[in-house]
């Protein structure tokens, strides 16, 4: 399974340092990590530990047979109780895929938004400061005050009601 | 259509300027009846700079 | 004083008149509009910051 593998493959310093995801978030991934490893962990210890019982010895050391036989017997009819792991399995493996295909799109969009980010603080970088904007500029970003203008002057009106109490003018009279 | 990269404005040109249009043909009008009395004047009829001097000599031979 | 010389009186007014009617249409459809157009926005500038 190609996602599996992209899924194992995870970098999980790069996670924790790059992403920046929320505290919650990657002590949850943390957590998640340790139990992961303490099952592998647990699990090849086991493994490595043998499963036949010696009973030629038992037979030879106890001087009751019958309970060895009995012991024998049980141990013989004993089966491991089997669990039936696949269906568990399954549901994981569909949830894998659609947390890959739910990661991927995640990533889609961090992407497009990354772009958009990229693309605002390029703006910002080249923006002039604010005293250095011409009348030209502001215009051309609001059509609607030209058009304002152009009605004013249609009509004779040369002058903006506040102006000369707010600037004042350069008129002697 | 812009001038020394200027945008033009929709500025109403005939209708503030008609009374000035109007009194500048009056003026002209009134002006040509003065150079036309002062060309033809005492002072000026028999200049050697005139140059109506010509015309003016045709029409005092009638 | 060559002004008040009389043959060329409609020569003076025929370049007078056409010289101000050029510069009233080119001053007041080129650059008086600006000057309204920049209070307009010296005045839209200013109320966007108070705000």
């Amino acid at each position: 399974m190609a996602s599996k593998a992209a899924a194992a493959a995870v970098d999980f310093t790069r996670i924790y340092s790059s992403l920046g995801l929320s505290k919650e978030t990657v002590a949850a991934l943390q957590a998640f990590r340790k139990r992961h490893g303490d099952a592998q962990r647990i699990q090849t210890q086991y493994a490595s530990q043998p499963t036949t019982v010696d009973l030629a010895h038992y037979r030879s050391v106890l001087k009751n047979k019958a309970v060895v036989d009995e012991a024998e017997k049980i141990l013989r009819d004993f089966k491991p109780v089997t669990y039936d792991v696949n269906a568990q399995i399954k549901a994981i493996e569909t949830f894998e895929a659609k947390a890959v295909v739910k990661a991927k799109e995640t990533t889609e969009k961090i992407d497009i938004e990354l772009k958009d980010l990229q693309a605002t603080l390029a703006n910002i970088e080249d923006a002039r400061p604010f005293e250095d904007l011409t009348a030209e500029e502001v215009g051309n970003a609001h059509p609607r005050i030209v058009e304002a203008v152009e009605n004013m002057i249609k009509k004779g009106k040369w002058t903006v009601p506040g102006y000369k109490e707010k600037f004042g003018d350069l008129s002697l009279m | 259509m812009s001038f020394l990269g200027l945008r033009k404005w929709p500025t109403p040109v005939a209708k503030p300027l008609w009374p000035f249009i109007a009194a500048g043909t009056i003026t002209y009008f009134l002006v040509a009846k003065a150079q036309d009395m002062g060309v033809k004047s005492e002072a000026y009829a028999k200049d050697p700079r005139n140059p109506y001097a010509a015309q003016i000599a045709k029409e005092s031979h009638h | 004083m060559p002004q008040l010389i009389p043959f060329y009186f409609i020569n003076q007014l025929s370049f007078s008149f056409l010289t101000l009617l050029a510069l009233i249409y080119i001053i007041s459809k080129y650059f008086l509009p600006l000057f309204t157009f920049q209070q307009v926005i010296r005045m839209y500038i200013t109320k966007l910051n108070n705000k």
